[in-house]
């Protein structure tokens, strides 16, 4: 019975269960290590009131200048609390290439590598870990700033069941391409000016700055295309329920399991080939 | 039975190669060379389930690359390797689960928290049954006295006590193999001593098959019965420490205390004056071209003698020269 056990060890479909309690662990550890300091998670959270103080006054003025109610489908409230989901995600979004980078350039991957677990979910778990925290943080000060100028967030629950999954998954989506932008320090001397690049688009596109109805028409057709605003975007909007287009969630879930799938199979076989080469470099 | 088997490993890697200078930047771009490098060639040897063996060399001599073969994490060129009946680079995974590493200048423990938080991640990571662990870590926990140090962060601990916090986590899913890529590197004489007690002790009373690398001789002779010398990717001697003992020292140090102090103190045939100041002579003789009690019967004859030692030369000397004899060759 004792062999049978170890036998299985490691394995998805004999013990999901242990697989999932390990890297809940790494989840778990993460948050821990993160309260260690969690007053360098404060400091650097407290740029959410600065920039969701500037974005109101902006915005307000905007408002009463053009002496409109609603903008691209988003009153001033809703158009707020959007920004302040858009920069409670992006800031809040942990440093996962750059990690990766360095593992990979330093060596240290092959240290984790005679581990038994996946190297991709235990990122996967501290990216969690990290953004436990991080969220919630950014989202309680942006939201304090918010209420303070336009009330409260206009989220109706229905709106919130809808965003959360989407929201989940976005995530999901941004540590794939975060991993495999990472990952490709297996080729290159320095992996950052790709993600900076990455993140750049994601300001613009991924609806960080402002949402997607306010663009163009063409830019809105070439961001639609792109897997970005399924990451900030579309859960903001969702959640906000505003807009001069209806999102609807069920689209964006399934453009979410698509585009996770396509990348997911991009960064496996970026991950694979990426081993081989520590084959041929390493020792 | 043999815990670990190789048998004709070989490593070659490709190494990018580039002139100095602008010029040299230029050419690499365009044109990039590379040159093969044979970090492992041909090496074969078996190690025990039980056995703690030395594996040592220069820097680049291959050590690491082997040790990287046999964990899984490097794929050889050609030849083929055995931990506990699995080839590593294919079963990476359900060996990890059977096998343990320390290296000494990277850490498994988070730095941040105390070890008992790494321990218990350690727990789900091999996914260990709750109460076999707890009993496991506790009777760790006596062996490596770590009590005091359970609850400290690790940033907090000295370099020492993080050692002993590394070796136990090593230990908890009971590895039958542990690889020790320089453990006691950067430590005091105490802690050195200390951790090479515990592997010693684990050794002999777990019957924990050892495969050490170390620069630190102390390291060899305290823990290992076996040495195995690396060089340029070749094993250059495979054998017992007492046979390399044996093979390699023809030279025996005699110090001696005078009873009186002489000017200049005459070596007897067979011998030379290696330092001499006030009462204190410290020769060494070669016991191939004379017998080491001919040597001392002159100096007795010679001298009024109140204390003597004979020793071997230390280990390192011998170290150093079959590195040297390697590198003429």
């Amino acid at each position: 019975m004792k062999a049978a056990v170890q036998d299985a060890r490691g394995s998805w479909l004999l013990r999901p269960g242990a697989q999932l309690a390990k890297y809940g662990e790494v989840v778990k550890i993460t948050v821990m290590s993160q309260l260690a300091y969690w007053l360098n998670e404060l400091a650097r959270a407290l740029f959410m009131l600065v920039v969701i103080f500037v974005f109101a006054q902006l915005w307000r003025t905007t408002y009463t200048s053009l002496q409109v109610n609603a903008i691209g489908g988003f009153a001033f409230p809703q158009i707020l609390w959007y920004l302040v989901l858009g920069e409670t995600i992006y800031m809040g979004l942990p440093r996962v290439s750059a990690l990766v980078d360095s593992e990979v350039k330093s060596g240290q991957l092959a240290y984790t590598l005679n581990r038994p677990y996946s190297y991709a979910l235990y990122h996967f778990g501290l990216y969690l870990g990290k953004l436990a925290l991080a969220l919630p943080i950014n989202f309680c000060l942006g939201g304090l700033v918010a209420y303070l100028q336009v009330g409260l967030p206009p989220f109706a629950w229905d709106s919130l069941l809808a965003a959360l999954p989407a929201l989940m998954l976005g995530l999901t989506l941004h540590f794939l391409i975060a991993f495999a932008i990472g990952l490709l320090a297996f080729w290159f001397e320095d992996t950052a000016s790709f993600y900076l690049l990455y993140s750049r688009v994601m300001m613009i596109l991924g609806g960080m700055l402002l949402p997607l109805d306010l663009f163009p028409q063409g830019l809105r057709q070439v961001a639609a295309v792109l897997p970005i605003s399924l990451i900030i975007y579309a859960p903001a909007k969702l959640a906000v329920g505003a807009g001069s287009e209806t999102l609807s969630a069920g689209r964006v879930l399934l453009a979410q399991g698509v585009w996770i799938a396509l990348v997911c199979t991009v960064t496996a076989l970026i991950y694979s080939r990426g081993v081989s080469r520590v084959n041929v470099h390493g020792g | 039975m043999a815990a670990i088997s190789v048998a004709g490993l070989r490593k070659e890697f490709r190494a990018r190669i580039k002139a100095a200078g602008l010029k040299g930047s230029l050419q690499a771009l365009v044109n990039p060379v590379y040159r093969e490098v044979l970090a492992v060639n041909d090496v074969s040897f078996a190690v025990e389930a039980g056995e703690a063996m030395a594996f040592i060399g220069p820097n680049g001599a291959g050590k690491s690359t082997t040790i990287k073969m046999l964990t899984g994490i490097l794929h050889p060129t050609a030849g083929e390797a055995k931990v506990l009946g699995r080839v590593p680079w294919r079963e990476r995974t359900a060996l990890a689960f059977r096998v343990g590493s320390v290296f000494g200048q990277k850490s498994l423990l988070w730095f941040h928290l105390p070890p008992l938080d790494t321990f218990n991640l350690l727990m789900r990571i091999y996914e260990l049954d709750p109460a076999a662990y707890k009993r496991r870590r506790d009777e760790l926990i006596g062996l490596f006295s770590l009590e005091p140090l359970l609850t400290t962060p690790v940033r907090k601990l000295s370099l020492g006590e993080r050692m002993r916090c590394e070796l136990a986590a090593a230990l908890l899913h009971q590895p039958q193999v542990l690889f020790l890529d320089e453990p006691t590197v950067g430590l005091d004489i105490v802690a050195r001593q200390t951790i090479r007690d515990l592997i010693r002790r684990l050794n002999r009373e777990e019957g924990l098959t050892v495969l050490l690398t170390s620069h630190d001789v102390g390291d060899v002779e305290q823990v290992c019965k076996r040495v195995m010398v690396i060089n340029h990717g070749q094993v250059i001697y495979d054998d017992s420490l007492q046979a390399l003992r044996r093979e390699y020292v023809h030279t025996k140090v005699i110090d001696l205390k005078l009873s009186t102090q002489v000017e200049e103190f005459a070596s007897p045939p067979g011998a030379r004056v290696v330092k001499a100041k006030g009462y204190g002579v410290k020769l060494e003789v070669d016991t191939v071209s004379r017998a080491i009690d001919a040597v001392l019967a002159d100096i007795l004859a010679a001298y009024g003698v109140v204390d003597v030692n004979i020793t071997d030369p230390p280990l390192e000397d011998i170290i150093t020269r079959i590195y040297r004899e390697a590198a003429a060759q």
